[in-house]
């Protein structure tokens, strides 16, 4: 009768000793008279046989030195898990932002001070028309030059 | 004389005996490389996987207050560090591939003897269970390396029980649908050559 076959799950609980008292008499009773699910449960039966014996790796030698040498060079009873792989990536991606964000603040820095040691700040202060156009077209040529050159600077 | 349990291990690292937590390593060392191995098919990733475990692991030992076990708590932090690799690879597919060739050929350097005495099935079974889809393969791993419980299991890996039962199943029923295939094309290869012998 097909309905009494079990089906691959229970073929694997039976296996692992998860069934009831009375299912694991009922499907042994049905796999001794059966042969296409004692076929099936052969089956299973090698697999599980070669998955339990699945041989350990050894851990390469000195691993066990290496990670106590870590620990011990790392912060002393910190309490925070070690960044993983991907922190540690964050890490750097964060510093590579930092670094972009120091050049900004750089040629911030450069275009003020120029903004200042040119006179143009004094000037707008002062509000001489003619002065402030011949003043800002040279601090824009200083300021492009100076920017250049401090992009230059820092991308090598 | 008993060896000492993990847990009294713990005990005597938080007292400020750092032997303690050598012997720790010593004790786990294999089991957890081996399941890192599997999962990345790396050598070099798996042992730099491992090496962070277990920096880890004695990092964060303040919160570990004895409540579960300690090998739970010690597959739980493996597990969780080779899902964020096996995320971060999966952005980088090429990386992936790249370092996985490396591997293959970086292991048939490494261990010639050690390839050469392994039993055939073993090897088909290995390549077998590395195409099966990370959530089954893990969680067979789990089972049968240290023989866990469906419950254990799932305070490894936040499942719930049911999943853990169910992906175990899935997943040897896909190991044992593939091994089957494979057998019956080796099967029916290798009688192809006893016939062609006999007819010669």
């Amino acid at each position: 009768m097909n309905s009494m076959h079990p089906d691959e799950r229970q073929l694997q609980r039976f296996l692992n000793n998860q069934v009831s008292e009375l299912e694991w008499k009922r499907l042994r009773k049905h796999l001794n008279s059966c042969p296409g699910c004692f076929a099936k449960l052969r089956d299973f039966l090698k697999l599980e046989m070669l998955l339990d014996d699945m041989p350990l790796c050894k851990a390469p030698d000195g691993l066990t030195e290496q990670i106590m040498e870590a620990i011990q060079s790392g912060p002393a009873g910190a309490s925070e898990g070690a960044p993983s792989g991907e922190e540690q990536r964050s890490e750097r991606s964060a510093s590579g932002l930092s670094r972009r964000e120091l050049s900004n603040g750089l040629v911030a820095a450069a275009a003020t001070w120029l903004f200042v040691s040119t006179g143009l700040l004094g000037r707008l202060l002062s509000f001489d028309a003619n002065g402030i156009g011949t003043g800002i077209r040279q601090s824009a040529e200083q300021l492009a030059y100076l920017i250049e050159s401090v992009s230059r600077q820092l991308l090598l | 004389m008993e060896p000492l349990a993990d847990e009294a291990l713990v005990e005597r690292l938080r007292q400020g005996d750092e032997e303690a937590y050598r012997r720790l390593v010593e004790r786990h060392k294999h089991y957890v490389y081996t399941l890192v191995y599997r999962m990345v098919e790396h050598r070099e990733t798996a042992e730099d996987i491992t090496q962070e475990v277990f920096i880890k692991l004695y990092r964060s030992l303040a919160s570990f207050r004895g409540d579960a076990k300690f090998t739970t708590w010690l597959y739980r932090v493996t597990v969780n560090l080779v899902s964020d690799y096996r995320r971060s690879q999966r952005r980088k597919p090429y990386e992936a591939i790249l370092d996985k060739v490396k591997g293959w050929f970086a292991d048939r350097s490494a261990e010639p003897e050690a390839r050469a005495l392994r039993k055939e099935e073993q090897e088909t079974m290995q390549r077998l269970l590395s195409e099966l889809p990370d959530k089954y393969r893990l969680i067979l791993y789990l089972y049968h390396y240290k023989q866990l419980s469906y419950q254990e299991i799932s305070e490894v890996t936040d499942l719930p029980v049911k999943t853990v039962e169910t992906r175990l199943y899935r997943g040897k029923s896909l190991l044992k649908q593939k091994w089957l295939e494979v057998r019956g094309h080796e099967q029916h290869a290798s009688g192809r050559t006893s016939a062609a012998k006999v007819f010669k």
